[in-house]
């Protein structure tokens, strides 16, 4: 038996790790999506009773006011303040098997609340901020010296993103919400409850929302081939998906014998739908957990997180170099990002049960408050006095890792909100090159001193021959005026 | 046996006045877009009266729309009587990513039409009044099978203090049966606690058969709707509007199917001159009351609100309000920067000023050593 045998068992044992993401305005099917694709209800419906049929999801981040708190399980025909702004973000997990006794590990984050507000900045901003955390925290365990074995990667790797179906187009909301998403996982576009759409109005709304995504240049996931390595079959699949893009789907609750099989079924009085048959359904949910895992995968760790971690590390080392050259002036550097993760991921388990226990109130007022406590300037600066000695001696016993509690937490967003140092640490460099110009005139006009001054000791020389030759008595005196001279001359040399 | 005098005739004079006059109804529709409000248009009044958005002109308007008013008229002739039709659309409603504030123009428009109608009734002569008052607003509502969004609540508490209010569920084709029947129940309870008052069709006691025909008007809202410019075959030999899809025929106007028929009746075969009266006597009336008791020159109040309410948009208004803070906020960065720069420089002015001292004093000492030397050889 082979080493690489083993392992694959017991990655295989273990299973693979899946993380998909379902966004997109409520309303368009997401949960009926994810629950009739793996033929499960995992995810619950909105104003779904609770009951037993259905695990209460984790609540990843939540976004809203404590004391008035909003949950979507529950109707409340009396509403909340209108301007009240509610989202949260839910992870459900579930293992499938394959044929071939491989599991997949799936978790399905979903975003309750997304476009119900009134304001809907906040949605994608939320989103992306979690999107962030997870690839700072992949970095940060990246970074450590000795790393955790149960570390777990909780980046999304496929995030589909469900269109509003209006017939018409993208809108504000969908452009700006997948070009941001887009930086940090593959968004697959998605048209749900395409049942309202007859054949041609599918096929013109599919092709306003490509010339759309041209439009304004939205980088959605596109299915790319090699023509070298790969066989015709691929090539041939991929275009055909390419040009399907974006797929519609149809999903359902309902379930019908139809010839002798269980089907998803969606039942009018003018006619039954099979999910399978009448849409794209089939196509996506191979692509997802067939055809494309393992590119989704690949692409997310590495395209999208390759990019960001060059980004975040250049720069924070490009930093590192301006400091060499004031040393007046710190800023967090490379050095301090070692320290900074470190501290980040040792505090992480602390931080994960509290998240499981109560929604974590993750709001801007907390924020705001954070940050009054203890202001990013405070945090650099403490996180700065431990010099580079001290981050040596950190990292050789990193596990026991000694850290003040309160600041840790916002440790990486620290390091997120560098760029206003930055830019002031640019203004500094160019303050300093202006002071240097003024210091090297000054020298300039100092040399031009010193060479008047020269001048004028060359005539004294001069006008001392003279004298020599004058009077060749009293050699006394004369030694007194040469000492006297020469003591001149140095004090001239000094100065130059 | 004596003949009538003749006073049971003045129904039929009236009914032949108003037959030459024809009559005028202002109806609005509003809801976000794509829930199919040009089609429902068309296919209550059987004629292509809008057309609808293509992309060119979609992409034109940018991704950032404003709420828009649209007007469209047309004369309708139905057996000689002719009927004078405005419609209203407000398309780039609800479009937003953030849609504060995005019903103000719809409800300025209705203000605006109740004003001008009040000051064109004050005028000497007002034979010819040019009234645009919405009888009827349609507010489509999203098949989302949950519930009212904040966005809907707002707008349509708006609009139910303004005009008579109809909540109609758009697309409804995307919904089976009992998903409807979950939503409207919902949808009700939500009117119900946030006390938006729609229009109901009046149940008159003395004749049995509107009353319960309206009983099962109101028993249905808000109206389930589909609508469609084509029409089908529907296996019978008819020809019937509907919606062809793979799995079926939608017909429009199958009560099974939705409930386009009820909301048609209420709208112009039953309930039309409902909806004209209690505009005038309802909503105009509290405006013109409202106006009367707060505004006590209305003739010159009205004309600086009209032009004046234009600017007055208060999304406007938060994005001035931005801006300025963000100028303000600029300018005091680059000032500080300056002040900054100018302490440096002055700083390195005085540093090079000393030096420059100290130098000439070492200049001034070595010119007194040159001048005692030449004193001692002069005196050599």
């Amino acid at each position: 038996m082979s080493q690489s045998f083993l392992r694959y068992k017991t990655e295989a044992k273990r299973g693979i790790k899946y993380t998909i993401m379902v966004t997109g305005p409520s309303g368009t099917g997401k949960t009926t999506f994810v629950n009739s694709v793996l033929d499960a209800s995992l995810l619950a419906h909105k104003f779904q009773p609770r009951g037993k049929t259905i695990d209460e999801p984790k609540v990843l981040s939540y976004l809203g006011d404590a004391n008035n708190n909003y949950d979507h399980r529950e109707f409340t025909p009396f509403n909340k303040n209108l301007e009240d702004q509610t989202m949260a973000i839910t992870s459900s997990s579930i293992e499938i098997s394959d044929e071939d006794d491989s599991k997949i590990l799936l978790s399905v984050l979903d975003t309750p609340g997304f476009g119900e507000n009134l304001d809907n900045e906040v949605c994608f901003e939320e989103i992306t901020n979690y999107l962030r955390q997870q690839f700072d925290h992949v970095l940060a365990e990246e970074t450590r010296i000795r790393r955790n074995p149960k570390f777990e990667d909780t980046r999304v790797h496929v995030c589909l993103y469900f269109i509003e179906a209006t017939g018409h187009g993208l809108r504000e909301i969908d452009v700006e919400c997948m070009k941001r998403l887009s930086k940090f996982v593959n968004v697959l576009p998605v048209i749900g409850k395409a049942d309202s759409f007859t054949a041609s109005e599918l096929a013109a709304f599919k092709k306003n929302i490509i010339a759309d995504i041209e439009k304004y240049s939205v980088p959605v996931f596109e299915f790319n081939y090699d023509e070298e390595e790969d066989d015709d079959d691929t090539i041939e699949e991929n275009i055909m998906l390419q040009k399907l893009q974006p797929f519609a789907v149809i999903s359902s609750k309902e379930k019908k014998t139809i010839d002798g099989d269980l089907k998803y079924v969606r039942s009018y009085p003018w006619g039954d739908i099979v999910i399978d048959d009448a849409s794209d359904f089939l196509r996506l949910k191979n692509v997802l957990f067939g055809s494309h895992l393992q590119d989704f995968k690949d692409l997310t760790t590495n395209f999208l997180y390759e990019n960001y971690r060059s980004d975040k590390l250049s720069s924070v080392t490009e930093e590192d170099k301006k400091k060499k050259n004031s040393n007046d002036d710190v800023n967090p550097s490379l050095s301090n990002l070692a320290a900074l993760t470190l501290e980040e991921s040792a505090s992480e388990p602390q931080i994960k049960t509290e998240e499981l226990s109560t929604p974590k109130l993750n709001s801007i007022s907390q924020f705001n408050r954070d940050a009054a406590e203890s202001s990013p300037i405070k945090e650099i600066s403490r996180a700065i006095r431990d010099d580079n000695q001290h981050i040596i001696s950190n990292i050789k016993n990193s596990p026991k890792l000694t850290y003040s509690p309160d600041p840790s937490r916002n440790k990486l967003r620290v390091i997120s909100e560098t760029v206003p140092y930055v830019l002031k640490h640019e203004e500094i460099l160019s303050r300093q090159q202006r002071l240097q110009e003024l210091e090297e005139r000054s020298a300039r006009e100092l040399a031009q001193r010193a060479a008047a001054l020269e001048k004028k000791a060359a005539e004294l020389k001069k006008r001392e021959r003279l004298l020599r030759s004058g009077s060749i008595a009293t050699s006394l005196r004369k030694e007194d005026t040469l000492t006297d001279l020469s003591s001149i001359l140095k004090r001239e040399d000094s100065d130059i | 046996m004596a003949e009538s005098v003749g006073i049971a005739s003045l129904p039929n004079q009236k009914y032949k006045l108003i037959t030459k006059e024809g009559g005028e109804f202002t109806i609005m529709v509003a809801g976000e877009s794509g829930l199919g409000k040009t089609t429902f248009v068309n296919t209550l009044f059987q004629t292509s009266l809008k057309t609808a958005v293509d992309n060119r002109t979609r992409h034109k308007r940018g991704i950032r729309p404003t709420t828009e008013i649209d007007i469209v008229r047309a004369d309708l002739e139905e057996k000689n009587f002719t009927l004078r039709l405005n419609i209203i659309d407000t398309p780039g409603f609800g479009d937003n990513i953030n849609n504060k504030n995005s019903w103000q123009p719809i409800i300025d428009f209705i203000d605006d039409q109740h004003d001008s109608f009040m000051r064109q009734e004050q005028q000497p002569v007002r034979t010819n009044k040019h009234d645009l008052r919405v009888h009827a607003c349609l507010y489509f509502i999203r098949p989302t099978g949950h519930s009212l969004k904040p966005l809907d609540i707002a707008t349509m508490k708006k609009l139910a203090t303004r005009v008579n209010l109809i909540p109609i569920i758009a697309k409804s084709d995307t919904l089976s049966p009992t998903e409807i029947l979950e939503f409207k129940s919902r949808i009700r309870a939500v009117i119900e606690a946030q006390e938006i008052r729609i229009f109901t069709p009046p149940i008159d006691l003395d004749d049995e058969a509107s009353a319960e025909h309206s009983r099962r008007l109101i028993e249905s809202m808000p109206f389930a709707v589909i609508g469609s410019e084509n029409e089908y075959d529907n296996g019978k030999g008819e020809t019937v509007r509907g919606r062809k899809y793979p799995w079926g025929l939608v017909e429009v106007e199958n009560e099974q199917h939705c409930d386009f028929n009820k909301l048609r009746s209420l709208l112009l075969r039953s309930n039309m001159l409902d909806l004209i009266v209690s505009t005038n006597e309802l909503h105009f009336e509290a405006y013109r009351t409202l106006r009367m008791q707060t505004g006590d020159n209305t003739e010159v109040n009205g004309g600086i609100t009209t032009s004046s309410r234009k600017f007055h948009n208060p999304k406007f208004k938060e994005e001035e309000n931005a801006l300025k803070k963000f100028f303000t906020d600029q300018v005091k960065a680059e000032e500080q920067r300056f002040r900054q720069w100018e302490q440096n420089i002055v700083n390195e002015r005085n540093r090079l000023n000393s030096d420059l001292d100290e130098i000439q004093q070492k200049v001034k000492a070595l010119d007194e050593q040159v001048k005692a030397l030449q004193l001692k050889t002069t005196k050599r």
